[in-house]
């Protein structure tokens, strides 16, 4: 008797879940879930899923994948790599997007005020709780298509594989990322930097401002001479004792070791005669994946250029076999 | 020796060969003269790019002007293929014509861009990641019409299957567009600030935009009609979409927000 109360369970279980209303419905709770714990726990703590966290996460979700699309007719797997699925991640995520967009956000690194986490909507749990659910679908997708692989697909490839691994790479390697705005006086080296948290922090390597040169536009009446081009000479030395002397300008920073400096600001109040130049250091290790993505991801934008719907209407929807 | 003094004798040819392939598209009997005179056009104008290169010792990619004369040449190179693809005339003029109208700017105002540009905005990135969006707008626009046709339409009639493809076409082709737009400024966001992305109000509502259109695109791989939902979807779609371009700037969530300007 037991048994077949877990089939007939099982196969309205399934049935709905699959249907929209369904799969919309897990994404309310999982979102619902997310604002609970916000309720009760608060925002997700910095630097949960800095690495090796993100790193384990993610592998597990591959791993799941696979494992799930190989057993066989695995109606979990079918659910999880639907169609349905990705239609409730991806309203689910509009609809987070809508608040982000219309609620006035509290800086990087201050507290919100809102108890659901509405002004600090990307450290709260119903975000990145659905912004896990949205790449572990993904996830379940591109496995799905990869175990019944057809050339004839390659635009769909191009897309969701550059699509995974820029929400991967930009998404669950943001934690990793450092990031530090360096001030730097003409003629001296620095090397030190304040965190968020008002902590001396030692980089791996040095600035030393040479000189820094400024391009006004010519003033108009009643207004300040507005900026038109500003750069510093600096040299970057290394602990490797490496010593490079190059240009930093907006729109053209510079790479060492890992490292993107940026230019930042400049003493504003002197203008032309500034004695100080600032620069922004970021560390990010997950950029080349955050890259490759992007470009992946323009390919298939231009498949869909070149395609349109043509091929999706001769191949309709594939299911799972 | 400055190519840029002699451009007008290129850029007066290539120019008439584009503004003429639009009449002779729509008023010939010959299918292919339209679609000749305007890869003439090309040509020449591909032409003027490689002299350019070739006495600069460097891809001419570096000022506004020089990006400009790229982008009146993919312009008039995409309407052309993308005609010759889906065949639609007003797509082919619509291109022509932009392409035009940037070599006059380039030959009324060399360096209009330049005059008070910031120094963010001064970057190769700037013209691509904006026309992309625009010519994705014009698309998506059209999209819109054809999706509110649809609408009022209702359920008579067996004669909108015509109608549907080309609203799913417009979609595919102007949201291909915008994701490019999209993309190429993540890339230049990571040159200019450090980061591909960073939930600026207009990145934001972008992302708003690209999830609603990827909503109608999945939402149609399942359906062989064209349901009212999916017309809907278009019609939000397209308002997140006026809201991005225009609307961001009045909102209160976006003030201090790195895309809004002066």
């Amino acid at each position: 008797m037991g048994e077949s109360v877990v089939k007939r369970n099982n196969s309205t279980l399934w049935p709905f879940l699959s249907s929209y209303k369904g799969s919309l419905s897990v994404v309310g709770a999982v979102a619902l879930a997310g604002w609970l714990l916000q309720v009760t726990v608060g925002a997700v703590p910095v630097g949960l899923l800095s690495f090796p966290v993100n790193a384990f996460a993610l592998g597990l979700m591959v791993v799941v994948c696979v494992i799930m699309a190989f057993l066989p007719r695995c109606r979990g797997f079918s659910w999880l790599s639907g169609l349905s699925l990705s239609l409730a991640t991806l309203s689910g995520m509009a609809v987070l997007a809508l608040i982000l967009g219309l609620v006035p956000q509290v800086p990087v690194g201050s507290e919100g005020n809102s108890l659901l986490g509405f002004d600090s909507l990307l450290r709260a749990w119903p975000f990145v709780l659905l912004y896990f659910l949205l790449t572990l679908n993904l996830t379940a997708v591109i496995v799905r298509r990869f175990k019944a692989f057809r050339w004839f697909s390659y635009a769909f490839y191009l897309n969701h594989l550059g699509l995974w691994l820029m929400l991967v790479a930009a998404g669950f390697g943001a934690a990793d990322k450092q990031r530090y705005v360096m001030p730097v006086m003409e003629g001296a080296t620095e090397w030190r930097v304040y965190d968020r948290d008002d902590n001396l922090v030692e980089l791996p390597l040095a600035i030393k401002l040479n000189d820094f040169r400024m391009e006004t536009y010519p003033p108009r009446v009643g207004m300040p001479p507005e900026p038109k081009f500003f750069e510093s000479d600096v040299v970057v030395y290394t602990r490797d004792e490496q010593r490079l002397e190059r240009k930093v300008s907006v729109n053209a920073p510079i790479r060492v070791g890992g490292w993107m400096i940026y230019q930042y600001g400049y003493d504003a109040e002197r203008g032309k005669e500034a004695r100080w130049s600032s620069f922004e250091l970021v560390y990010d290790r997950w950029a080349p994946g955050t890259y490759v993505g992007l470009i992946l991801f323009v390919l298939g934008a231009l498949c869909l250029l070149w395609k349109g719907t043509k091929t999706v209407k001769l191949r309709t929807y594939e299911s799972v076999e | 020796m400055n190519p840029w003094n002699d451009f007008i004798y290129l850029a007066l040819p290539a120019m008439t060969c584009w503004l003429v392939a639009i009449p002779v598209l729509y008023w010939s009997k010959h299918r292919w003269t339209g679609p000749v005179l305007s890869a003439l056009g090309l040509l020449i104008f591909a032409a003027f790019i490689g002299w350019m290169w070739v006495s600069l010792e460097r891809p001419p990619m570096r000022t506004m002007g020089e990006t400009r004369l790229w982008y009146s040449l993919f312009l008039s190179g995409i309407g052309l293929i993308l005609y010759l693809k889906w065949s639609y005339k007003w797509l082919f003029a619509f291109s022509q014509v932009l392409a035009v109208v940037f070599v006059v700017i380039n030959l009324l105002k060399p360096e209009i861009h330049s005059k008070a540009l910031m120094p963010a905005l001064q970057s190769v990135w700037f013209i691509p990641h904006v026309t992309t969006y625009m010519l994705s707008y014009a698309l998506l626009s059209a999209a819109t019409l054809a999706a509110i046709l649809l609408l009022v339409k209702g359920r008579e009639g067996a004669d909108k299957r015509p109608l549907i493809d080309l609203t799913d076409n417009l979609v595919y082709v102007g949201l291909g567009l915008f994701l490019i737009g999209l993309l190429i400024g993540a890339l230049w966001a990571k040159e200019a600030w450090g980061d591909f992305w960073s939930w600026d109000p207009k990145e934001t509502w972008a992302f708003l935009t690209a999830a609603v259109y990827l909503i109608y695109v999945h939402l149609r791989l399942k359906e062989p009609h064209m349901s009212r939902l999916a017309l809907w979807l278009l019609v939000l779609a397209f308002v997140c979409l006026m809201i991005t371009w225009k609307g961001v700037s009045y909102l209160p969530s976006a003030q201090g927000s790195v895309h809004v300007y002066g």
